[in-house]
């Protein structure tokens, strides 16, 4: 990483208040994204990759909250700020794309009024003006017939169209971060590989930084310069892409990666053998211990810090990590 | 949907058939002979034998049936026994009583409702959650003749604050019939101690008649506010940067309500049953009364009368209902 992040998460701890207990759902992540870089956030279900980006936009569900560490955004503390000024960063500094672009468009509103309300909540211009850009937008993500298209209904829309709404509106304001958590799971084989297309084309163009959460790590390895590994609410290894894929240190990130066909196809994480804790204990150890080959005495009673392993990009978190 | 609406025309027609065939023949069977009634207990056979002729009674019941059809057909309720008038004229005469009240009272419910419905969604777990529910509860569960009596007892003979019933103090000229509805023909005369006076009578048969609306639209609303709360949708609002405001109105409340039109339906059936009881009870001068007295009189043109005209009204408004939903879902209209 060269320049000054532009978003900078540290030591992020998010807890979730239930009726059954405390859920430890994020317990000190950290990770940098630099302006125009793309990062990914991969880990099984469960493993905090929403709740850390939610968290980032502040807007965890209520029983939801930020109990330590720091979000940082070109150099400003978003955890601590108020929520007036954190709404007008949504959107048009800080954008997310959600996973499913059906349930992420209000089904009676039609496709032009959810894209003109973005740019109207941070823009001061008419009805019209607003319209006329959503046209354009719909245009320039090849949803064609873009003026008659604005009148239309989600439903009406495939899938693909949708998702290309979505992330046309996260886009319009040119923020500078792109949080895009698993926005091409919904979506079928073809679809998928033409909307990273567009996110890709898109984000480059307007040197946006994305944040990818993804499953996929075939996904991953193209969309991406650097992945942040994480596991049970916990960074368990971070390095540049290449470096991941070739010389993976973290226990639990030579099991994701077992799963990747060598031919280089698309693949899935290969469930690893085993559940993720009790998120609902308070964390002791090293939460991949009772799934770990290589754990020691050491495991059970200390997390063990993240740091660099061969060199400084590279950091692990484990007490015995796999020889590169 | 053109072809919707003819449908839905078709089968409301058959509705109001099956409604006035029911009323028809059942009040037919049930015990009282309305001419006994009539003529009073002196009166002779041949008496009774000319009045029976007199309202086609002593024709087989399908041939009553019939006349009975031709004549609605022209428009023609018959003549009530007991008012001995047109049928038509007594329902023109107490149905704007009717509809003055029932209308207050699902204003007062459907808005009622829905605010105390949104607030509890929004304050989830809070005591003011605690007291919409609790209150939904109260107001559809206690009976209508209870709660018309309790505050009767405590806003009339303890406070003295309402009067027991009634539209008008009879002191007060009512103004003149424009709509029939007092307050709007006080107002549209600039009657001012008139629209009070009557707003004055309507409060108590209003709340009461509006308590079950109420019940019925605070749940209802709550648990489809907290449905869409949880939606993507709400969140993606949030995303885009949307003030909480504009996010509640667009997105919450917007879709939020669509349960709450739908049952509207619904809220008229608890109306037209409430209605009863609480004309009886405020000796309110409405359809309700009207159709109470003729029922016990055995009045079978009034009681027909009575029902078709509240048959009617109840299958068009849910007409109106559902043409609204077309209207603000557009997954239904396009599909
Ligand atoms: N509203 C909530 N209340 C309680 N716990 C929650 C809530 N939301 C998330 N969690 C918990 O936080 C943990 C992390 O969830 P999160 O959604 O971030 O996982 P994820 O990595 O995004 O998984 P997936 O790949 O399935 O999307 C989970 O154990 C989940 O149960
Ligand atoms: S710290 Fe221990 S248990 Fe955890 S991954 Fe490393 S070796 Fe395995
Ligand atoms: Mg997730």
């Amino acid at each position: 990483m060269n320049a000054e992040p532009v978003l900078s998460v540290r030591e992020l701890v998010v807890r979730f208040a239930t009726d059954a207990g405390t859920v430890h759902a994020v317990n000190g992540v950290t990770f940098d994204v630099g302006a125009g870089d793309a990062i990914g956030l991969v880990g099984e279900s469960g493993s905090g990759k929403t709740v850390t980006s939610l968290a980032v936009m502040r807007l965890l569900p209520k029983a939801g909250r930020i109990v330590s560490g720091e979000v940082v955004f070109r150099g400003k503390e978003l955890t601590t700020l108020s929520e007036h000024e954190m709404r007008g960063l949504r959107g048009k500094e800080i954008s997310m794309v959600l996973q499913d672009p059906l349930s992420s468009l209000n089904p009676v509103l039609t496709i032009g009024e959810q894209i003109a309300e973005a740019i109207r909540a941070h823009e001061d211009v008419g009805r019209r003006a607003a319209r006329e850009r959503a046209a354009e937008l719909l245009g320039s993500v090849g949803i064609p017939g873009a003026g008659d298209q604005l009148e239309r209904f989600p439903h009406q829309f495939s899938g693909g169209m949708r998702q290309r709404v979505m992330i046309a509106t996260a886009l319009v304001l040119h923020p500078k971060v792109l949080i895009a958590d698993e926005p091409t799971t919904a979506l079928d084989v073809t679809v998928q590989a033409q909307v990273l297309e567009l996110l890709h084309e898109l984000t480059k163009e307007l040197g946006t930084a994305i944040v990818l959460i993804s499953h996929d790590l075939g996904i991953m390895a193209r969309m991406t310069r650097r992945i942040t590994v994480m596991y049970a609410g916990f960074v368990m290894e971070s390095a540049p892409t290449v470096e991941l894929f070739a010389r993976p240190r973290h226990p639990y990130t030579v099991g994701l990666l077992g799963s990747i066909p060598r031919a280089g196809a698309d693949g899935e994480l290969r469930p690893i053998e085993g559940a993720p804790p009790d998120l609902e204990r308070a964390p002791v150890g090293c939460p991949f211990e009772p799934r770990c080959a290589r754990r020691i005495a050491a495991c059970r009673e200390t997390m063990p810090p993240l740091v660099p392993a061969a060199d400084a990009s590279h950091l692990v978190a484990c007490h015995n990590p796999v020889p590169s | 949907m053109g072809g919707l609406i003819a449908r839905r025309l078709a089968f409301m027609v058959f509705v109001i058939w099956g409604v006035t065939f029911v009323t028809f023949f059942l009040s037919r069977v049930v015990p009282g002979d309305p001419v006994r009634l009539l003529a009073g207990p002196r009166a002779g056979k041949a008496e009774l034998a000319h009045i029976r002729d007199l309202y086609g009674l002593d024709e087989p019941l399908p041939a009553q049936y019939r006349r009975y059809m031709t004549d609605l057909l022209h428009g023609d309720l018959g003549t009530s026994f007991v008012t001995r008038r047109d049928v038509t004229s007594d329902i023109a005469a107490f149905l704007p009583a009717t509809l003055e009240l029932s209308g207050y009272a699902l204003l007062l419910g459907f808005v009622g409702g829905l605010v105390a419905g949104s607030v509890a969604a929004f304050r989830r777990g809070s005591g003011v959650d605690a007291a919409g529910r609790l209150s939904a509860i109260a107001g559809l569960s206690v009976p209508a003749f209870w709660l018309a009596l309790l505050l009767q007892l405590l806003f009339h003979t303890q406070l003295g604050w309402f009067p027991l019933g009634g539209r008008l103090d009879a002191s007060v000229t009512p103004p003149p019939h424009i709509t029939g509805l007092l307050t709007i023909d006080s107002l549209l005369t600039l009657n001012l101690s008139a629209f009070s006076n009557a707003l004055w009578h309507l409060a108590l048969p209003v709340v009461t008649l509006a308590a079950g609306v109420y019940g019925l639209m605070t749940r209802v609303v709550r648990t489809s506010v907290l449905d869409v709360l949880g939606e993507d949708y709400v969140r993606a609002a949030e995303a885009k940067g949307l003030t909480r405001w504009r996010v509640i109105r667009r997105h919450v409340l917007r879709n939020g309500l669509l349960p709450a039109v739908t049952i509207l339906g619904l809220e008229f059936g608890l109306l037209a049953s409430g209605v009863f009881v609480v004309e009886a009870v405020f000796q309110w001068p409405g359809l309700g009364s009207y159709a109470f007295n003729a029922i016990q009189a055995a009045d079978y043109n009034a009681t027909l009368g009575a029902t078709l005209v509240i048959a009617i009204i109840y299958v068009f408004t849910n007409l109106i209902v559902d043409l609204g939903y077309l209207y603000l879902d557009p997954r239904i209209r396009y599909s």
